[in-house]
């Protein structure tokens, strides 16, 4: 059983690389890349196009296997050269949720089911399902839209309910790919303070890609991200 | 029926094609593989029995207009139920190859 301290990081690279191909077709995405996420923190990767960011998002989500390196998500060692857990999806459905840039709720479903998916998934019974569901959009003030359909809400009302739903199974990780990339100010504003919120009351990692520059003030710590190397790390304080 | 079973596999397939983010994204969450190919062979099912039922009610509806007719009793029904059914799962294996396939990551990277 892991056993997690508030100073026993959630996220925990250890050089990890990643290339593709071989030869004179080689292409190095990932160089040697360590980079540690606590409890209650947000983080950002941040860099240019092709500098390794979407790579290192996917090996987090454990849908990408490494070259080589070492990885532990919420003090578990995952991979260590090889992948030590062989249920990726197993793995992903219990300790990790995921934001979107367009929210990617299904269209079929309202609010409250896209959120009970998840836990039903994770074998809660429809009832729980329904009843957590409801609870989380609460939490996120959008409970007033748990059944209106994805297609008619604002964009930043998908976007709490994709949190919700990110949030339903109470993974310690969350990983978000450009989740104010679709909102204005006000709205990208909102989402970056409920995932605070989240991280804070959570006590969850939460790691951001981004290249929404407005939202870089509201990491704890920005990992600069260059050719598959990490660059440097900024420290903004906040409240870790 | 082989004609039929090609324009149902092509039918499955395209919506199956419609919806590939969704179905990356169930796959990253966690979904296991049986409830996506559960739902591609709903899918299926519900696209066959939809055309069984709207054949039946076309048939009934309007067979006193033409001069020769074919008795169908009930059990000639049913086994042309059953065999739509079966060209039904069997041309969903194209659209349930295809979100196998799928790659997880589509999901994320905009």
């Amino acid at each position: 059983m892991p056993v997690t301290s508030a100073t026993t990081p959630l996220v925990a690279l250890t050089n990890i690389s990643k290339h593709f191909g071989e030869g004179d077709t080689r292409v190095d995405a990932q160089r040697q890349v360590s980079i540690c996420v606590y409890p209650g923190e947000i983080v950002g990767l941040v860099g240019p196009s092709g500098s390794g960011k979407s790579t290192l998002l996917n090996v987090i989500a454990c849908i990408l296997e490494p070259s080589s390196g070492r990885m532990l998500l919420d003090d578990e060692l995952i991979y260590d050269a090889r992948w030590l857990k062989r249920d990726q999806r197993k793995l992903r459905l219990d300790k990790i949720g995921f934001i979107f840039q367009f929210h990617n709720l299904l269209p079929f479903l309202n609010a409250t089911e896209n959120v009970a998916m998840v836990l039903e998934l994770a074998g809660r019974t429809p009832a729980e399902a329904q009843r957590r569901a409801v609870e989380l959009l609460e939490y996120l003030g959008v409970g007033n839209r748990k059944n209106a359909m994805p297609a008619t809400v604002s964009g930043g009302e998908a976007q709490r309910v994709a949190i919700a739903r990110a949030m339903a199974n109470r993974p310690r990780i969350i990983l978000a790919d450009e989740p104010t990339a679709a909102l204005d100010s006000q709205r990208a504003g909102v989402v970056m303070d409920l995932m605070s919120q989240v991280a804070v009351e959570q006590r969850a990692a939460i790691v951001v890609v981004s290249h929404d520059e407005k939202i870089f003030n509201r990491f704890n710590r920005i990992f600069y991200l260059r050719d598959g190397y990490l660059e440097r790390v900024q420290e903004n304080g906040g409240s870790t | 029926m082989t004609v039929s079973a090609v324009i149902i596999a092509l039918i499955i397939y395209t919506m199956t094609m419609d919806k590939i983010r969704e179905i990356a994204t169930l796959k990253l969450i966690g979904a296991p593989d049986r409830t996506i190919v559960g739902m591609i062979v709903q899918q299926a099912i519900a696209l066959g029995l939809t055309g069984f039922l709207l054949g039946a009610a076309l048939i009934s509806s309007f067979r006193t207009y033409f001069p020769r007719r074919v008795v169908l009793q009930l059990q000639d029904g049913l086994a042309l139920a059953a065999i739509t059914l079966v060209v039904c799962l069997v041309a969903s294996g194209l659209g349930v190859r295809l979100a196998l396939r799928v790659d997880p990551a589509k999901a994320l990277g905009g």
